[in-house]
C-alpha cells in the first residue's frame, strides 16, 4: 500500500505553503498555537492533496467551521477551496439508505433470531458485540466516518491510514531538516573536523 | 337425458334457481337463457356432492367432475360465454363478480386444469386424463382462446414464449385429432404447466390488485373439491397474509413458476416484470415488507436477481435451494444490478445473498488492511483485525501531534523561510536513533555550505526522503551524500535567486521532481520507535 508520488508532491507543496502563511500571520505565538497552526496546515495539505474523498472533505469541513481558520484555509487552498467544500452527493444518499437498511436489518434480525438461536450463542454474540464496539471506535477516529458503514468505512480507513502515513513521514523529514539546519548553522567548523576524522577511519 | 337437454338449449345459460345457481346471477351473459330450473337443480346436486366429499381423492369426485366437464363442454362452444364461469358457478358456492374478459377466464380454466392435473395425480386416477380431453375436443374455440391466452401471457414475457406456446397449442390441437389420449393429456399438461406457470403469476398479480381494490371477497373460483376451493381462497387472500393451510400448494405453485421462469427467463434488467412478480410472490410469504423496502437502496442491487431464486424457495422449502444459478457477478455492471451466483448448498433467498455479497466485500477490505498494518499477517478474525487497525490509526494520529509539536519547538519564530533551511542532506538513516544522526548531518552541511541556499534543503528533504536508502553504515552514507551534494549545485545554478519565495519553492520542487522520486520505504516500527525517542527527548 503505497501512496502515489503525485500525492506526496502535492502534499509537500501545500504543506510548505501553509506553513509559510501560518508563520506570517503572527510572529509571537505560544508553542500550543504554533503547534495547532502547523497541524492545521498539515491536515489541510493532506486533505487537499488527496482531493475528493469522504475523509478529506470532512477534515476541511470541520476546520472551516471555525471562523479563524477560514481565511487561512482559503489562502492555502485557493481554487480548490470551493471544490472541496461543496457538499458531496453521496453524503445525502447515505442517510436514506441507512434508514431502509435499518428497517431491513430489524426484520432480518427477527428472522435470524428464530433460525439461529440454537447455534453457539455465546461466542458468536460476543464476537459480534466486539466488532460493533470497535467499528464505533473506528468511526470516531476516521474523520467523516460517522455516516459510513461496513465496507465503505473500511475503504475510508484504508485511504486515511495511507495518507496519515505519508503525512507522518513528511513531517518527520521536515522536522529533521529544520533541526539539522538549526544545528548546522551554529557549528560548522567543529563538524568539519569530525568529518575528517570519520573519513580517515 | 340431461345431456341432451343441454345440447339442445342455446348456449347462454341463466341459472336462476337452486342454491348452487345463485352465484350465476351476477354473471354477465351475452344472451339470456331460458329459465331452466331443472338444470339448476341438477347442478346444485352436483355442487353438493363435491362439497360433501373429502378432497380430491375419491373416484366419486372425479366422476362428478368428469360429468360436469362434459356437460359444460358441450354447452360452451365458440361463444362469448366463458367455459369456466359456468364451471365455477356449478362447483363452489361463492359469489363472483363478472369476469368480463374471456382471457381471464381462460386463465382460470388453464390454472384449474393445471392444478387438477398436478393435484390429482396422487390419486392415480386414470380417468383424469380423459377428463381433460373432453372439453378440449368439444371446444373448437379453445385454440382461439389459447391464442389469446398466450398473447396475454406473452405480453409480459416477450414474444418468444408466446410463439412457443402457440406452436405447442397448435401441436396439441393436431394431436387432438388422433386417438392417443395419453399423449394429448400430456401435451395438455405441459401446456397447462407452461402457461399456468406464467399465467398464474400474471393472474395473481392482476387479481391481487383487483382483489385488494374490491371489497367483496370474490375471487376466481376454481371449482371442484376442497383443493380448488382452498386454492381460490389463496387467491382471495393473496393481497393479505397468505393462508397458512396452503403452504404446500403454495410451494408447488412456486416450483412450477420458478421452473417455468428458470427455463426461459434471462436475467436481464430490462425484464422488470419479473422482479415485480417475484416480489408479489414473495409478498405472499413472510417477508413482504423488507422485500419491498429492500427494493431501494444499495441492497436492491442484489434483490432483483436474487428474487428470482427467492421466489423459488419458500422458507421451508429446502429442496429448492440447490442448483439455482444466477449469472456470475461482473465487477461493475453497466446496468444497475449486481449479479450474484448462488453457491451450491447455500440459501438463495434475497437476504442471504445480499448478506453474502456484503460479507465478501468486507473481507476483501480486511485483506487490504492486513497488508497496510504491519504485523497483521497472522491475525485472523474481524474483531482482532479491527483492533489492530484502530491502534494503528491512533498511533499515526498521535505521531502527527508529536511532530507538529516538535516543529513548533524547533522553530520558535515559525518562519519557515528558505534561509533557515541550510543546505544539507541528512535524512539518510531513518533508524531508531535520531540523535546520532545529527552530528553526521551537521558534518555534511559543511560541505554543502558553499552552495546557494535556495532550494537545496528542500531538495534534500525530498530526495533523501524519497529515495530508498537505508544503509546503516554512516560512513558510506556520508560519502554518498557528499557525492550527491556535488551533483546538486549544477541544477541550482539555473535557479533565479531573486524570485519570490513562493514561486521559488515551486520551481525547486519541480526540479526535484525531475530528479525523480524514488519509493519511500515505509516502516511504521521505526517511526514508532522514533516517536518514542521524541517523547523521551521532549
Amino acid at each position: 500500500m503505497q501512496a502515489s508520488n503525485t500525492f506526496k508532491k502535492a502534499f509537500l507543496k501545500r504543506m510548505l505553503l501553509g506553513l509559510q502563511l501560518a508563520g506570517f500571520s503572527s510572529k509571537s505565538m505560544t508553542v500550543q498555537e504554533r503547534k495547532s497552526a502547523i497541524k492545521l496546515s498539515a491536515d489541510v495539505a493532506m486533505a487537499c492533496a488527496r482531493g475528493s474523498a469522504n475523509w478529506s472533505r470532512a477534515i476541511i469541513a470541520d476546520l472551516s467551521k471555525q471562523e479563524k481558520n477560514k481565511v487561512l484555509l482559503r489562502s492555502i487552498l485557493r481554487k480548490d477551496y470551493e471544490r472541496l467544500t461543496r457538499p458531496c452527493h453521496h453524503t445525502w444518499k447515505i442517510p436514506r439508505s441507512k434508514k431502509i437498511l435499518k428497517r431491513s436489518f430489524r426484520v432480518c434480525s427477527r428472522r435470524r433470531k428464530g433460525l439461529r438461536a440454537p447455534q453457539g450463542l455465546a461466542t458468536s454474540v460476543l464476537a459480534r458485540v466486539l466488532v460493533k464496539k470497535r467499528t464505533r471506535v473506528l468511526k470516531r477516529l476516521v474523520p467523516g466516518g460517522e455516516s459510513l458503514d461496513g465496507s465503505y468505512l473500511l475503504d475510508e480507513t484504508l485511504d486515511y491510514a495511507i495518507s496519515l502515513r505519508v503525512q507522518v513521514d513528511l513531517m518527520q523529514r521536515l522536522s529533521k531538516a529544520f533541526e539539522a539546519s538549526k544545528v548546522g548553522s551554529h557549528n560548522v567548523c567543529t563538524f568539519q573536523a569530525r568529518e575528517d576524522s570519520y573519513a580517515d577511519k | 337425458m340431461e345431456k341432451e337437454r343441454f345440447c339442445s338449449t342455446t348456449p347462454p345459460l341463466n341459472w336462476q334457481s337452486g342454491p348452487g345457481a345463485d352465484c350465476f346471477h351476477n354473471l354477465n351473459w351475452d344472451r339470456p337463457m331460458d329459465p331452466s330450473a331443472h338444470f339448476g337443480s341438477a347442478l346444485s346436486s352436483l355442487v353438493s356432492s363435491p362439497s360433501s366429499n373429502p378432497p380430491s381423492t375419491t373416484a366419486n369426485d372425479s366422476v362428478v367432475i368428469h360429468e360436469l366437464i362434459t356437460r359444460l363442454g358441450s354447452i360452451c362452444n365458440s361463444d362469448e360465454i366463458p367455459l369456466t364461469s359456468c364451471y365455477q358457478g356449478a362447483n363452489t358456492s361463492c359469489s363472483s363478480t363478472p369476469l368480463n374478459s374471456p382471457p381471464k377466464i381462460n386463465l382460470s380454466m388453464m390454472e384449474h386444469y393445471q392444478r387438477s392435473s398436478r393435484g390429482l395425480p396422487a390419486s392415480g386416477n386414470p380417468a383424469m386424463p380423459t377428463v381433460h380431453l373432453a372439453p378440449f375436443t368439444a371446444d373448437p374455440g379453445f385454440a382461439e382462446r389459447a391464442a389469446r391466452l398466450s398473447c396475454f401471457g406473452g405480453r409480459s414475457y416477450g414474444g418468444l414464449p408466446e410463439t412457443g406456446k402457440l406452436s405447442s397449442v397448435s401441436s396439441s390441437q393436431s394431436f387432438m385429432g388422433s386417438g392417443s389420449q395419453m399423449g394429448i393429456s400430456e401435451n395438455i399438461k405441459e401446456i397447462a404447466m407452461q402457461k399456468g406457470a406464467q399465467v398464474e403469476m400474471e393472474m395473481r398479480s392482476k387479481l391481487g390488485g383487483r382483489i385488494l381494490g374490491s371489497s367483496t371477497p370474490d375471487s376466481v373460483e376454481f371449482g371442484g373439491g376442497q383443493e380448488e376451493s382452498s386454492a381460490s381462497e389463496r387467491i382471495t387472500v393473496s393481497g393479505e397474509t397468505s393462508s397458512r393451510g396452503n403452504k404446500e400448494n403454495h410451494a408447488r405453485k412456486r416450483k412450477a413458476a420458478s421452473k417455468g421462469k428458470g427455463k426461459e427467463a434471462s436475467l436481464s434488467s430490462s425484464d422488470t416484470n419479473h422482479p415485480k412478480m417475484a416480489e408479489e410472490d414473495d409478498s405472499n410469504a413472510k417477508r413482504s415488507k423488507p422485500a419491498e423496502t429492500d427494493g431501494t437502496g444499495k441492497v436492491a442491487a442484489v434483490e432483483p436477481k436474487a428474487k428470482q431464486n427467492g421466489g423459488a424457495s419458500s422458507s421451508g422449502d429446502a429442496g429448492q435451494k440447490q442448483g439455482k444459478e444466477n449469472y456470475a457477478k461482473p465487477p461493475e455492471p453497466p446496468k444497475d444490478y449486481i449479479h450474484v451466483r448462488a453457491r451450491r448448498g447455500q440459501a438463495t433467498d434475497s437476504h442471504s445473498l445480499a448478506e453474502r455479497v456484503r460479507r465478501e466485500k468486507i473481507s476483501e477490505r480486511m485483506k487490504f488492511l492486513q497488508d497496510l498494518v504491519p504485523g497483521c499477517n497472522k491475525v485472523t478474525g474481524k474483531a482482532v483485525m479491527l483492533d489492530e487497525i484502530i491502534n494503528y490509526v491512533q498511533s499515526l494520529q498521535r505521531q502527527v501531534e508529536f511532530l507538529s509539536m516538535k516543529l513548533a519547538t524547533v522553530n520558535p519564530r515559525l518562519d519557515f523561510h528558505m534561509e533557515n533551511l541550510l543546505p544539507k542532506d541528512m535524512h539518510q538513516a531513518r533508524g531508531p536513533m535520531p540523535t546520532p544522526v545529527y552530528p553526521l548531518e551537521a558534518m555534511s552541511t559543511a560541505f554543502s555550505y558553499p552552495h546557494p541556499p535556495q532550494g537545496t534543503p528542500l531538495q534534500s528533504v525530498v530526495t533523501d526522503g524519497l529515495e530508498n536508502q537505508r544503509s546503516l553504515n554512516p560512513l558510506d552514507s556520508s560519502m554518498r551524500r557528499r557525492s550527491r551534494n556535488m551533483q546538486l549545485p549544477p541544477l541550482d545554478g539555473s535557479r533565479d535567486a531573486t524570485s519570490q519565495l513562493g514561486t521559488s519553492w515551486e520551481d525547486d520542487l519541480q526540479s526535484v521532481v525531475q530528479m525523480g522520486f524514488g519509493q519511500i520505504e515505509e516502516n511504521a516500527f521505526s517511526s514508532r520507535a522514533s516517536m518514542v525517542q521524541f517523547s523521551q527527548i521532549t
